[in-house]
C-alpha cells in the first residue's frame, strides 16, 4: 500500500479542497477506511486547514461601516484625480541595479578622466616632437656642410690607418684630411686672412 | 489577543450599493448594469469585492494601511480598465490577479527597502483597528507569522485558496498558471506550512 499512498496524498489534498467528483470523491473515503498512513495524513491536513480559517464575525458593524465610508470617500477622490500619471510615481530601483550602475558610472568617469589626461601628455609630447623635427629641418635647410660627421670621421679614420700602415709620399692627396665640415677655430695665434678665401682645411693647418 | 467586535448592529451602507450577502450583485448582473449606467457599475463592483480584496492584500502583507492602499489602487486600476465590462472578460479573475500582483510587487519593495534599512520587516503586530480583524478575520498569531515566512508565491497559493476560497480553475486563472502547478504549489505550501507550524510549537514548548 505503501507505493500508491505518495499518489493518494495528491488525491487526499484534492478532497480536502472539494474538487473531485463525487464518485472519485467516494472512493478516495473508501481508500481512507483502510489505510492507515492515508487517515492520518487526511487528519493532518484537515487540522491545518482547520487553523488557517479566519473567524470573522458575519455582518457589518457601525465602525465597519465607517470604515467602508472613508473606504469610498478615497476611492472617489483618488478617481477624480485621476491617479498618480507616472512620472509623478515613486521610481523603486532594486538595490543590486543602484549600487551596480553607481560603481559602473564611478569606473566610465575615471577611465574616461584617465584617457582624457593621456591624451593631452601625448598631444603635448607629439608637439614637442614636432618643434624638434622642425628645428633639425630648418638647422639641417640653413646649414652649409653636410650634416654627416660621423661618415667623414669614419673616412678619415681610413685614410689615416691607411696611412699609418702603408707610409706613402706626403704630398699623396688622398691623405688629406676630409674634416670640411668644421670650420677651423680661429684661434689668436692662427687668424689669417685666408680662412675667409677658402674653408678647406689645409694640411699644414692646426687645430 | 484582540476581540473582535461583536456585531452590534448591523446597517446597510448609506452608499447606492448595500453589501448585504443577500443584495450583492452578480458579475454578469453587473456587466448588464454597466451598459446602461457604468458608475453605478464600478460602485456596485467595489461595493461586492472590496472585502475579499482587502482581505486577501492583507493576509498577504499583514499591515492594514498597505493593504488599504493596495485595495484602492485595484479599484482604481478597474475604473480605468476599459474592458472590464467587455462580453468575455473574467471580472473576478482580474481584480485578483491584480491584487495579487501588486501584493507581490510590494513585497518585493519591501524587502528592496528593508535592504537599505538594515534590519527585517516586523510583521504588524496589532492590527491598527479592531476593524480589521472583522474584515480580515483573525487568525492566530503563530499561523499569521507562519505565514509570513512563506515564500511569497507559496503565501499567494495559500492565501487564494483558504482565505479567499478560490476554486483552483479560479487560481489558476488568476495566477496564470496551469492547474497543475497550482494542484503540486499548493501542497508543497502546505507542507511547508504545516513544518513551520510544527516548529513553533516546539519552541514553545
Amino acid at each position: 500500500m505503501t507505493q500508491n499512498c505518495e499518489h493518494n496524498r495528491e488525491s487526499i489534498g484534492l478532497l480536502v479542497d472539494g474538487e473531485l467528483s463525487e464518485d472519485a470523491a467516494n472512493a478516495v473515503k473508501g481508500h481512507l477506511t483502510e489505510c492507515a498512513d492515508c487517515a492520518r495524513y487526511h487528519l493532518e491536513l484537515a487540522d491545518l486547514i482547520e487553523q488557517l480559517k479566519p473567524q470573522t464575525p458575519a455582518g457589518l458593524t457601525v465602525e465597519e461601516s465607517r470604515f467602508w465610508r472613508r473606504f469610498e470617500a478615497d476611492l472617489a477622490l483618488r478617481v477624480a484625480r485621476g491617479g498618480t500619471p507616472f512620472w509623478k510615481r515613486p521610481i523603486v530601483i532594486p538595490f543590486p541595479v543602484a549600487v551596480t550602475s553607481f560603481f559602473f558610472v564611478i569606473t566610465i568617469t575615471a577611465v574616461a578622466l584617465h584617457t582624457r589626461q593621456q591624451v593631452s601628455q601625448m598631444h603635448r609630447e607629439t608637439a614637442k616632437l614636432q618643434t624638434a623635427l622642425k628645428d633639425l629641418q630648418d638647422r639641417s635647410f640653413f646649414a652649409t656642410a653636410p650634416l654627416s660627421p660621423s661618415a667623414s670621421l669614419t673616412a678619415f679614420n681610413r685614410d689615416v690607418r691607411a696611412k699609418v700602415a702603408d707610409p706613402a709620399p706626403a704630398s699623396t692627396p688622398a691623405v688629406q684630411p676630409v674634416m670640411r665640415a668644421a670650420r677651423p677655430m680661429p684661434t689668436p695665434a692662427n687668424m689669417q686672412i685666408r680662412f675667409i678665401d677658402s674653408e678647406v682645411a689645409q694640411p699644414g693647418d692646426l687645430y | 489577543m484582540i476581540t473582535p467586535p461583536r456585531p452590534a448592529a448591523v446597517l446597510p451602507l448609506p452608499t447606492g450599493a448595500s453589501s448585504d450577502a443577500a443584495a450583492l450583485l452578480d458579475d454578469a448582473e453587473i456587466a448588464t448594469l454597466a451598459k446602461t449606467d457604468r458608475r453605478r457599475a464600478l460602485s456596485a463592483l467595489v461595493a461586492k469585492y472590496r472585502r475579499p480584496l482587502y482581505r486577501h492584500a492583507f493576509h498577504m502583507l499583514h499591515n492594514s494601511e498597505e493593504a488599504y492602499e493596495i485595495t484602492q489602487e485595484v479599484f482604481l486600476r478597474a475604473h480605468k480598465e476599459s474592458r472590464l465590462f467587455d462580453a468575455d472578460f473574467h471580472i473576478k479573475g482580474w481584480l485578483y490577479r491584480v491584487t495579487a500582483n501588486l501584493s507581490l510587487k510590494h513585497i518585493r519593495s519591501r524587502r528592496v527597502r528593508a535592504m537599505f534599512v538594515l534590519k527585517r520587516p516586523e510583521p504588524q503586530k496589532e492590527s491598527i483597528a479592531p476593524v480589521v480583524d472583522a474584515i480580515a478575520g483573525q487568525v492566530r498569531k503563530e499561523v499569521a507569522e507562519a505565514l509570513l515566512e512563506l515564500p511569497p508565491r507559496f503565501r499567494q497559493l495559500v492565501v487564494l485558496r483558504y482565505f479567499d476560497d478560490l476554486s483552483y480553475k479560479e487560481i489558476a486563472d488568476t495566477m496564470k498558471m496551469p492547474i497543475g502547478s497550482v494542484m503540486s504549489g499548493l501542497s508543497r505550501a502546505r507542507d511547508r506550512l504545516k513544518k513551520l507550524l510544527k516548529n513553533t510549537e516546539l519552541e514553545q514548548t
